[in-house]
């Protein structure tokens, strides 16, 4: 061991010698050059890990860019999901500001004036390429385009056919009710086999209740405000909480993340989940043995439900026109087919361009089903600044439901929320 | 009576049996769950997800110890980055410690009190608790200047542990002996590194370790002002293992296992120092 | 010795400076700096993303959504828990570091190897350590659970980091067993310095082995143990990362400490409300070492 340490050691300094020298190269004064070279700048990137590749997808683009604007240092940051809001939390408060973010959230830095509008940083063209379905989802509750999306992903119901085959179901449930009684059968079939994943733990319990509440038709945004303790939310809690009281989940649904959930899919332990083509993929790469098929998300009265994620480009404003053309060009190339080809399919999400999109339906077939749910996938409130505050507190409390009552849960749910005006 | 002085004896050889069965339960309490990271280090990324999980890897795969160093984390760097960062701040530390224990040991002068109290004060800030401020503080400090910013926070915070450790060693030792030495003409510094020190190895053997191993691990500060990847140490660079759908288990484990080397290594060494300077300080 | 006490006081100050000026330095620049933006901060308003908003008065501490009156967080249970945390974490790492320290202090064959052993928690970071029990005690994918089903000790795999009470029960484990090597080597650094030959002596004089230990070992072990107990305290107490990642449960439970729980505020209040609670957190933490301190009076010792 200790020689792979050295080994290690090796590559390090290399590596670290190598980084030293190029960020050592930018001094401040260079002045623009003639030919379109932007005088000597640097921009920095913060973006969250999606896979392995995460850093050398990005790093492909930043090379590209490299060629066309020598004088431009890019600096990429980038950071594993599980803390990734309390690192964007501490450079905002140091106002020390990516110029360039990829997060899933955007209304609170828009509200307090720290980004420039997606169309001040993205050509026209750029701005055309994406499905405007998806575009909309980055304009805030005033109407401006404060972010650009950049992945997609729309949630489905996916069940292993197998166990369906086992307990004599024939297809994926439609309606709450269907769900809860294909759900006791698989449970029937013993052998810690559970019928339902929910994962309501702290990362994704803001996913699963919208989905329950959208099942129920209800919908937190009533007129202009958003609301948590409202009567088609209890009839979704009490949905799911029945779930939990018949056994029929995993145990500890309210800890569980969806992950968890995932891990017990891909082991042939759960009969249905709300998942998404990120974790199939890897169940399809790792886990062959588990056969699976996707179908619309169930609801209270059959109408298929979906559900529509996208993540941000959001451009922080430094008071710097270099840096803002630099970030422009970055983000016009980033956009461009060849780069964002490479980039997104790393992501083992969804493009949001309506040329990678079109490519996707025709080749990707693994997804389709993930595709044609983006036509009518319907989303968070993302845009709403308030909306932080209501997420936060689905992520910490609906959870409880698994040992509280609904209208209890809710209540606590509505508090918080208020409580932070 | 004298049966019972004879069977607790001072010279009498320790119950073999007890020592037999005490190491037992000792090893078992200490290694087992480094024994389920080593197993874990082990396995593919099939097998660590697997349900019902297998005791043992169903083939072992050595190379994750490989693999590992290429990966997108490339913990090599990391590694190189906790090491020179828990170097220099040890370092640090046993500079700036030694001289002020020393004093407050052998001397009482006004603002002793206080200058003690301000030392406690520090241990109960820690970096957890600071984050924000030393954010504030430290986010200009780039590229390599990112780990000496590491280096003196490490040092400041487990100051006064260094401190307090050592003059309570310093303490312990007679004023006669130093007072000797002063009289034969040498100087208060001269006396603290020929005479005093010697006789505290232990004490400072025990802040070494202290300072290194918790610098080793320090995770908050280390977090927050390390933007390059290439510069995390490795607290901050291992959850990068953990991505958002492909959580390499066996990777994190690999990488834990070869982290704790370098300290059993250290461990292993200071140890043979310690006896040595205490049988040192036996002879007097 | 003699010839400061008859000087100065100013001149003794002068003296003592160049001995301490490096400490206060790195005190003053690195500690307090940071320590006075905190406060600073603490009367600031911020939104959840970090982004300042105009003075905020008491609102951090006491406000609609303050560190004290947030809605739903169960705040004398967690003070509770914090005491219940601290007290029982490092009475029980010293009850047991002096046993370890006293049968390791023996001399026999492979003694050097087993110092070595218990010094794993440590050499492994406390992050490593609480993850891997967090991943041996998962219900599917953990081995310990396994292990306690196959030999019948559990029915069924039970999820220990799931629910409050047991996650807060485990994390206290986990929190001794990673201050066990710490207190165990302080405190046998302190054995070394017990002199054989005054043992020898009591020996003679008939004190048997019970004596012996709590007549002469203990009080000469008393510095090293009031200080190892103090840095124990203090790093408990401060102590995130065991129950952050062995408690689960989501939100406001009940298996917080003060120090957690200024972590839960951080991301879902942001920096003005957490650092209203650091302070908070800081003053509690104080008293209960003011607490200790005045029990065993270490002052009369140094």
């Amino acid at each position: 061991m200790a020689r792979f340490a050295t080994t290690g050691l090796a590559v390090a300094t290399v590596v670290a010698l190598a980084l030293t020298g190029c960020s050592g190269g930018a001094a401040p004064t260079a002045s623009t050059g003639a030919d379109g070279t932007l005088s000597a700048t640097t921009i920095k990137i913060l973006a969250p890990s999606y896979s392995e590749s995460s850093k050398s997808d990005w790093q492909k683009i930043i090379t590209e860019f490299k060629t066309k604007q020598p004088n431009v240092t890019v600096e990429l940051q980038i950071e594993g999901w599980d803390d990734f809001s309390s690192k964007v939390q501490a450079r905002i408060q140091a106002k020390d500001y990516p110029d360039i973010l990829n997060d899933n959230a955007f209304a609170g830095a828009a509200e307090a004036g720290l980004l420039y509008p997606v169309n001040e940083v993205m050509s026209a063209n750029t701005l055309a390429s994406i499905e405007p379905a998806l575009l909309k989802n980055g304009m805030g509750t005033d109407g401006k385009q404060w972010a650009a999306p950049d992945i997609a992903s729309s949630r489905m119901l996916a069940y292993n056919t197998d166990l369906f085959a086992q307990a004599g179901i024939a297809k994926a449930p439609t309606t709450w009710s269907e769900l809860a009684a294909d759900a006791q059968k698989i449970t029937a079939l013993g052998g810690d086999i559970h019928g339902y994943g929910l994962p309501l733990g702290k990362e994704e319990a803001q996913v699963e209740s919208s989905l329950w509440l959208w099942g129920a038709g209800g919908d937190w945004v009533q007129g202009n405000k958003l609301v948590a303790n409202q009567p088609a939310a209890v009839e979704a809690f009490t949905e799911m909480k029945k779930l939990v009281d018949a056994g029929v989940t995993q145990p500890n649904a309210g800890a569980t993340n969806r992950q968890q959930a995932a891990d017990l899919f891909n082991n042939g332990k759960l009969g249905m989940m709300l998942s998404h083509s990120g974790l199939l993929k890897e169940t399809r790469a790792k886990f062959p043995q588990t056969k699976f098929a996707v179908a619309p998300i169930p609801s209270k009265n059959g109408d298929p439900v979906a559900f529509g994620v996208t993540d941000f480009i959001l451009a922080f404003n430094n008071g710097d026109a270099n840096r803002k053309e630099a970030t422009k060009q970055f983000l016009d190339l980033m956009y461009s087919d060849s780069m964002y080809q490479t980039w997104y399919a790393g992501t083992g999400l969804l493009p949001v361009t309506t040329s990678m999109i079109a490519k996707g339906k025709a080749s990707d077939t693994d997804n389709a089903a993930f595709y044609d749910a983006l036509s009518y996938v319907k989303f968070l409130p993302v845009g709403d600044p308030k909306w932080d505050a209501l997420q936060k507190a689905l992520q910490g409390t609906a959870g409880t439901i698994t040992s509280d009552t609904p209208e209890n849960v809710l209540a606590k749910i509505q508090a918080q929320v208020d409580a932070q005006g | 009576m004298a049966a019972t002085r004879r069977r607790g004896g001072i010279d009498q050889p320790p119950n073999p049996i007890g020592i037999a069965l005490g190491s037992l339960v000792i090893v078992v309490f200490f290694a087992f769950p480094y024994a389920l990271m080593l197993i874990s280090s082990l396995k593919s990324r099939e097998d660590i997800a697997k349900i019902p999980p297998d005791y043992l890897p169903a083939s072992p795969q050595w190379d994750n110890y490989l693999t590992v160093w290429a990966s997108n984390v490339a913990p090599g760097g990391a590694l190189l980055a906790t090491t020179v960062i828990a170097l220099g701040a040890t370092l640090l530390v046993l500079l700036v410690a030694t001289p002020a224990a020393y004093y407050i040991a052998r001397f009482r002068f006004p603002g002793r009190l206080a200058f003690l109290f301000l030392v406690l004060i520090t241990q109960m800030l820690q970096p957890t608790v600071l984050a924000v401020g030393l954010y504030q503080e430290f986010s200009s400090w780039r590229g390599p200047l990112v780990w000496v910013a590491l280096i003196l926070i490490n040092a400041a915070f487990n100051l006064s542990f260094a401190i307090w450790i050592m003059q309570a060693f310093f303490a312990s030792v007679p004023k006669e002996v130093d007072e000797a030495a002063l009289i034969d003409g040498a100087g208060r510094l001269q006396t603290l590194f020929r005479i005093s020190l010697p006789l505290v190895w232990p004490g400072i053997v025990t802040a070494i370790v202290f300072v290194f191993v918790n610098t080793w691990n320090e995770y908050a500060a280390a977090f927050i002002l390390v933007q390059d990847p290439a510069l995390q140490p490795l607290t901050v660079a291992m959850p990068r293992f953990l991505g958002l759908y492909v959580r390499d288990w066996q990777y994190l484990f690999t990488t834990a296992m070869v982290a704790v080397v370098p300290v059993i290594i250290l461990f292993a060494f200071i140890e043979r120092r310690l006896i040595g300077g205490l049988t040192a300080g036996a002879v007097k | 010795m003699t010839a400061p006490r008859r000087r100065g006081r100013a001149h003794e100050v002068r003296a003592a400076l160049p001995w301490l000026v490096p400490t206060l330095i790195l005190i003053v620049g690195v500690v307090l700096y940071p320590a006075v933006l905190m406060g600073w901060t603490a009367t600031r308003k911020y939104n959840a993303y970090g982004v300042e908003r105009g003075p905020a008065g008491w609102d951090n501490f006491v406000g609609p959504a303050g560190a004290l009156t947030f809605p739903t967080v169960p705040i004398p249970q967690i003070l509770i828990n914090t005491v219940v945390w601290v007290v029982v974490v490092v009475a029980i790492t010293v009850a047991l570091s002096l046993l370890l320290a006293q049968f390791l202090n023996q001399k026999f064959r492979g003694r050097k190897l087993l110092r070595l052993v218990i010094i794993l928690p440590w050499a492994s970071s406390v992050v490593m350590t609480a993850t891997v029990f967090n991943y041996g005690l998962q219900t599917d994918v953990g081995l310990f659970n396994r292990l306690l089903v196959d030999t019948g000790i559990l029915e069924a795999a039970y999820g220990f980091t799931k629910n409050p009470t047991s996650a807060f029960w485990v994390a206290v484990f986990v929190a001794i067993y990673v201050s066990l090597p710490f207190t165990t080597y302080t405190i046998l650094a302190g054995l070394q310095a017990v002199p054989e030959d005054i043992l020898e002596a009591a020996h003679m004089d008939g004190a048997n082995r019970f004596q012996r230990y709590t007549r002469i070992v203990l009080p000469m072990l008393r510095p090293a143990l009031l200080v190892a107990t103090l840095i124990n305290i203090i790093n408990v107490f401060n102590s995130l990362p065991i129950l952050k990642i062995l408690n689960e449960t989501p939100g406001y439970n009940t298996g917080h400490t003060t120090t957690t729980l200024i972590f839960e505020y951080k991301a879902q209040l942001g920096p003005g409300v957490a650092s209203a609670l650091s302070l908070v957190n800081f003053a509690f933490c104080l008293v209960v070492i003011a607490i200790y301190l005045a029990a065993v009076q270490p002052t009369k010792e140094v």
